[in-house]
């Protein structure tokens, strides 16, 4: 089963082409994939594109099956797909716990009552509980984010993308901003959470990338450079070429 | 109505209209560059044909009054900008627009407090207050003159704008002002001329409105409105759509003024409105 | 959850505060307790531009649109003889605001910040030309509608000026109830996260739209029903209701209070009417006045007052969300 296909996908701003004829699939329970490319590649703006937010110039895009070219952003995310930023983007009038009722509650029935108060969602709350215990947040869940460290921020970040249990995650940069150590923890975390989740990830890091890749697909201005297992793209001349020195 | 009375309306609205677009570029400029709009915006204009009222009384120079007049809505920016805005930059993005909200509140009732309850007139200057002809119908120069010198002012702005240095940076900062901030450009020194400017260029047509529309207690709201409403429409595009617009609108409340006195203002906020359905983002803003 | 210090205090201060409200017209000279009630009713206008500005984001100055319509209802049913009955005239003067709110906001909640402040205002500036000159003949133009009635209940029950503060202390209580159940409830928790991030809230699959949409049209009903009180309780309606000049008020106030807390709206309706009461004696240039309390909030005390007392008192951060906390 398919759980994305983007098919001759291309993006421009008038004159500007950011992307061009972009075509690849993710099947169920491929593995995980990772995108890396050098900047100004597109990566982020294809994100932007599968997820809604971004309008399609040209081309389809398929998430289960469904063509979701049209298909606004909620609505997407309500079949099973989920992100998270590439620069943290957190609620920061709300505290750690809040922030992952406010996920969990997406998908709930719940999220439209006015006139029972959030405290009575007792099992809304024992699944934030379950999650923040995993991500070693529940001390810290009635901090407010200003008075988390980056390294936090990103794991609750991490934890908002999980929350509702999607079927296909996006991660733009999970790492971005962390220390070596942390980005091995995060990187870790990661592996654990994406056991039967499609996971897609954006990666600078290219010790983590070819670390955590069952796949890679590599972007250059705007199109598909290669698209292989990890062992052959370290071996691809071209990929060689366009990252002269930034491989490992 | 018959031919040559719709050309004295016509170029009534336009004179109006060219009113408008001095006072909506200002504002066009600040928004576009600083993000703000500035709700006090108007109380410069009507501050500049105060002051310039006064001091055709003190003088009887129309141009003495022109240029006191500019001065004084120049102080008012900078008073603005410099004890008030400067605190707020960074901040959420609705502050700085109450600041001013709130300041325009004060210049209002300052206007009042200085001048009197009553609407004050500056005089025809003598050199254009004769009548001209047209197909039998009399119209005063002045109403021309605006015209001309609106015209000028947008070229001059333009010129400013396209050819000099000055202009260019002003735009690279509209785009992206991290950049202007690389290249070693002070962008708060930029904001404040920019400020001080706009304001400067309020207060001008306040003072060349003073013989058109009057000074009254009022018309800062009245004007804000309006230019407030061109900008929406012509969003951060070029200087020639927003002077389009403005005449759009000067025609259009000149129009509705006459032939539907009852719904006059309705005409002009039907259009807008209408235009802002279509294009939420205004007819030449691009998406941010 | 368990029962703590703080709760108790809680509880204490609500008692105080019911009982001061409940024996007002006992205890309060007659001039104060008129006072007393206009500041209740502002506060219920100040609650629903709260719902809009605070929760959502949304900063609007065309929000008297709402408080006027509902007056102009009460206004000309009741001195055309149309309607008597209060019941019915609240009614209608719901259903009036909810379809103004429906039919505005499909256009109205579509846009950006900025532009939603501009045409807001526009709207504003719309409805008061329609009543002080399209429509004159009906709302009696710019010389205003006078002569409203009380509100008559129906029943031989007459309503002199004890009895209308009962009815108007019970409505704002309804009103402040209503709102302190949407600040904690999952509806209320979404609208602040659109505050926050409308984005991320989008992503994670909700419909934004239909947020924005009905609570345009709730804010919209809250500020008619408001402006129904106020035409019963002044007895006459005039455009400025409707204008730009009330829409910033209420914007001062909330600013005053506390945008995005459930006490703002109550503190910031009880400073600026005292304030206005008490300075229009000396000084016809209230305008400027509130102007300079606005900027001063708006430089130093962000949050309002509301804010800077639960900072005094220690109490847990305003703002958030206020939900209940979990062992």
């Amino acid at each position: 089963m398919e759980v994305l296909r983007v098919e001759k996908l291309g993006k421009s701003f008038g004159k500007l082409v950011i992307l061009r004829d972009v075509s690849f699939s993710v099947l169920k329970g491929e593995g995980r994939v990772v995108i890396i490319g050098p900047n100004g590649a597109g990566k982020t703006t294809l994100f932007n594109m599968i997820t809604g937010e971004l309008e399609v110039t040209a081309g389809k895009i398929y998430l289960f099956s469904q063509d979701v070219t049209a298909m606004p952003t909620y609505r997407r995310a309500r079949l099973g797909i989920s992100r998270t930023f590439q620069i943290v983007n957190l609620f920061r009038s709300a505290n750690v716990i809040e922030n992952v009722l406010l996920a969990l509650k997406a998908n709930n029935k719940c999220k439209y009552q006015i006139f029972r108060p959030m405290g009575s969602y007792t099992n809304l709350y024992e699944n934030a509980k379950g999650l923040l215990e995993r991500m070693k947040l529940w001390d810290k869940r009635y901090f407010n984010i200003g008075g988390l460290s980056h390294g936090e921020m990103r794991k609750l970040e991490l934890t908002l993308g999980f929350a509702m249990d999607p079927k296909l995650v996006l991660l733009d940069e999970p790492t971005a901003g962390l220390t070596m150590s942390e980005s091995e923890q995060l990187a870790a975390i990661i592996r654990g959470l994406s056991q039967d989740v499609n996971l897609i990830m954006i990666e600078h890091d290219m010790k983590i990338a070819f670390e955590l890749a069952d796949r890679i697909i590599v972007l250059s201005q705007g199109g598909i450079l290669a698209d292989g297992k990890p062992d052959d793209i370290r071996k691809n001349q071209r990929v060689n070429e366009v990252y002269l020195g930034k491989k490992k | 109505m018959e031919y040559g009375a719709i050309v004295v309306q016509i170029v009534n609205g336009l004179a109006f209209g060219f009113l408008l677009f001095v006072l909506a570029a200002g504002l066009q400029v600040i928004f576009g560059l600083m993000g703000v709009v500035n709700i006090a915006h108007g109380s410069y204009f009507m501050f500049g044909g105060y002051i310039g009222s006064s001091i055709f009384l003190l003088t009887g120079s129309f141009l003495l009054s022109i240029l006191v007049g500019m001065m004084g809505a120049g102080i008012l920016g900078i008073l603005t900008e410099v004890f008030f805005l400067r605190r707020l930059y960074g901040s959420s993005l609705f502050e700085p627009i109450l600041l001013t909200f709130g300041l325009s509140l004060v210049f209002a009732d300052l206007g009042q407090m200085i001048w009197g309850g009553a609407p004050t007139w500056i005089p025809t200057p003598e050199f254009l207050a004769f009548s001209c002809n047209f197909l039998g119908h009399p119209f005063p120069a002045y109403r021309l003159a605006i015209i001309l010198v609106g015209l000028a002012v947008f070229f001059i702005l333009w010129l400013l704008q396209e050819k000099t240095q000055w202009g260019a940076i002003v735009r690279a900062g509209v785009n992206d002002k991290q950049m202007v901030t690389a290249l070693g450009i002070n962008i708060s020194v930029v904001f404040t001329a920019v400020f001080i400017f706009g304001a400067l260029l309020a207060g001008f047509g306040g003072v060349m409105g003073g013989p058109l529309l009057g000074i009254y207690p009022g018309l800062d709201a009245d004007v804000q409105i309006l230019a407030l409403a061109i900008i929406a429409i012509g969003g951060l595009g070029n200087l020639l759509g927003l002077l389009l617009l403005s005449l759009m609108v000067g025609l259009a409340d000149n129009f509705g003024k006459i032939l539907w006195p009852n719904f006059a203002v309705l005409t002009v906020w039907l259009v807008v409105v209408g235009i802002l359905i279509v294009k939420p983002f205004g007819l030449f803003g691009r998406s941010s | 959850m368990h029962i703590d210090n703080q709760n108790l205090k809680s509880s204490i201060y609500y008692v105080l505060g019911g009982l001061f409200f409940l024996l007002a017209p006992f205890y309060l000279p007659e001039y104060a307790r008129i006072l007393l009630v206009s500041i209740l009713i502002t506060s219920i206008y100040v609650a629903s531009m709260n719902i809009l500005s605070g929760y959502l984001g949304l900063v609007t100055l065309g929000h008297a649109m709402f408080w006027g319509t509902g007056g102009y209802v009460v206004g000309i049913l009741t001195t055309r003889g149309i309607v008597e009955n209060f019941f019915v005239v609240i009614i209608i003067g719901f259903l009036a605001t909810g379809l103004l709110g429906a039919i505005l906001g499909l256009i109205v909640v579509r846009m950006v910040r900025v532009y939603f402040l501009i045409i807001t205002l526009a709207l504003g500036q719309v409805a008061f030309s329609i009543a002080a000159y399209s429509l004159a003949n009906i709302t009696g133009g710019t010389d205003g509608l006078g002569g409203l009635a009380r509100p008559y209940l129906g029943f031989a029950f007459s309503i002199n000026d004890t009895n209308f503060y009962y009815l108007v202390l019970l409505v704002t209580a309804v009103n402040f109830l209503f709102m302190y159940m949407l600040r904690r409830s999952p509806f209320g928790h979404v609208l602040i996260g659109i505050r926050d991030n409308e984005r991320r809230m989008s992503a994670m699959g909700y419909n934004v739209f239909i947020y924005k949409y009905t609570s345009f049209i709730i804010a919209g009903v809250m500020s008619g029903i408001g402006g129904m009180m106020y035409a019963y309780c002044d007895r006459f309606m005039s455009p400025t209701e409707l204008g730009f000049g009330w829409s910033g008020a209420g914007l001062i106030m909330l600013f005053i209070g506390g945008i995005g807390t459930t006490f703002g709206p109550l503190v910031g309706a009880t400073v600026y009417t005292l304030l206005r009461y008490f300075v229009s004696v000396y000084t016809m240039y209230w305008s400027m006045i509130s102007g300079i309390i606005f900027i001063t909030v708006v430089l130093f005390f962000r949050g309002g007052m509301v804010s800077y007392i639960s900072l005094l008192l220690r109490r847990k951060r305003v703002g958030s969300f206020e939900s209940r906390k979990i062992r």
